[in-house]
C-alpha cells in the first residue's frame, strides 16, 4: 500500500495516478487536490495556486462538508441581536413621528436620514446634560424644527401630509406659521375645544383620525 | 491623499440600513435596473432588489435608470415550507410602487 497517513502525509503528493479500476479507500490523498493534481498533469487544467499552498500547510481535517447533526431539545445556535444604545431613541422617534420626511436612501454610505440627525440632535443634548431627561425628546425635537426639519406627528397624518404636498410652492415663513397653528390645534384638540377658524379657511377641510 | 481607515462595525453602526431599523412600510428611493414589459426591476441598495409593476399613471416615463419611491414590506421574501430544514428564499425584496421620485428643485430644506 502507498504511504500515505491521511491529509498529514504528502507523499501522495508525488504518487503517480493510479490505474482505472483500482478501488480507491474512502479515506485516502485528500480528493479535490489529488483530482487538480491530476488534471494538471494531463494538462487539462492550469495550475491553480492553492495547489502548492495546500501542499505547504494542509489543514488538520480534510475540508470534507460534514451535515449539521440536528439538535434536539431545543438547543439553537446563540447568535446574539445587534442593539445600540442610540436604537432606543430610534425606536421612540418611529413610534412618535412615523418615517422621516425624507426618503431613505441606502445606495450611500454617508447618508444621514432624519432620524439619524435626531439621534444626534439627542445625544448632543444629553452630553451638555443642561435638560432633563423626559424633556429631552421635545426638545430634540424643537431643535430640528429651528434647524429647518419639519416633523410630522402620527395620527395627524392626513391633515400634515396635505400640507407636505403643497409645501413646495409655499415659503419657509409661513410654513412654520402653519405649523404652529398645527401644533396649537394639537393641543386645543386635547382640552376639547373646536377648531379655529383662520385653520379652516386656509386648508381644506379633512376628516382627521382621532 | 491619505484615507482614515474606519472599523466595519464604526460604518455599519451609521449605516443608513441600520438607520432605517425595521423595513416594514419605511419610504426608500431606488433605481430601476432592468425592465420586462410591465415588471420594473428596481435597486434600492438593500440586500435584494424588488420587482414592480408599471404603474397606469405615467407608465411611458418608467425605463431603465429612472429613480422611485417605494415604500419598503420586505427585505427578502423567505418562507419555511412544511418539513423543510431550512427557509426556502426568493432573492427578492418586496415593495410598494409610489411613484417617481421627486427632482431636487421640489424639495424644500
Amino acid at each position: 500500500m502507498d504511504d500515505h497517513c491521511g491529509v498529514n502525509g504528502l507523499a501522495w503528493l508525488e504518487e503517480q495516478p493510479r490505474a482505472l479500476g483500482w478501488i480507491q479507500s474512502v479515506s485516502g490523498p485528500p480528493l479535490v487536490p489529488r483530482r487538480t493534481r491530476n488534471l494538471v498533469r494531463l494538462g487539462l487544467l492550469e495550475k491553480p495556486l492553492w495547489l502548492d499552498v495546500y501542499a505547504a500547510l494542509p489543514p488538520l481535517r480534510e475540508p470534507v462538508y460534514r451535515v449539521p447533526r440536528p439538535r434536539h431539545g431545543g438547543a439553537r445556535d446563540p447568535i446574539a441581536p445587534i442593539f445600540y444604545r442610540e436604537d432606543s431613541v430610534r425606536a421612540r422617534f418611529y413610534k412618535v413621528y412615523g418615517n422621516g420626511p425624507r426618503p431613505f436612501d441606502l445606495t450611500q454610505l454617508n447618508f444621514k436620514s432624519t432620524c439619524q440627525r435626531f439621534v444626534e440632535k439627542y445625544n448632543e443634548l444629553k452630553e451638555e446634560g443642561k435638560i432633563e431627561e423626559e424633556k429631552l425628546f421635545e426638545e430634540t425635537g424643537k431643535a430640528l424644527l429651528a434647524s429647518g426639519i419639519l416633523l410630522q406627528r402620527r395620527g395627524v397624518d392626513k391633515v400634515a401630509q396635505q400640507e407636505q404636498q403643497g409645501a413646495g410652492s409655499r415659503d419657509p415663513a409661513l410654513q412654520l406659521q402653519l405649523q404652529m397653528v398645527l401644533e396649537e390645534l394639537q393641543e386645543k384638540r386635547k382640552d376639547g375645544k373646536e377648531q379655529p377658524p383662520e385653520l379652516a379657511g386656509a386648508q381644506k377641510e379633512n376628516p382627521c383620525p382621532s | 491623499l491619505l484615507e482614515k481607515s474606519e472599523s466595519f462595525a464604526s460604518m455599519l453602526r451609521r449605516s443608513p440600513l441600520i438607520q432605517m431599523g425595521p423595513a416594514k412600510d419605511k419610504i426608500a428611493v431606488g433605481q430601476i435596473f432592468h425592465v420586462v414589459e410591465d415588471d420594473l426591476y428596481i435597486d434600492f441598495g438593500g440586500k435584494f432588489h424588488c420587482v414592480c409593476k408599471r404603474p397606469e399613471v405615467d407608465g411611458k416615463k418608467y425605463q431603465r435608470g429612472t429613480r422611485v419611491r417605494l415604500r419598503l414590506l420586505d427585505l427578502e421574501l423567505t418562507s419555511r415550507f412544511l418539513g423543510a430544514a431550512s427557509d426556502t428564499t426568493l432573492l427578492e425584496a418586496d415593495a410598494v410602487l409610489l411613484g417617481l421620485a421627486e427632482s431636487k428643485q421640489t424639495k424644500q430644506n
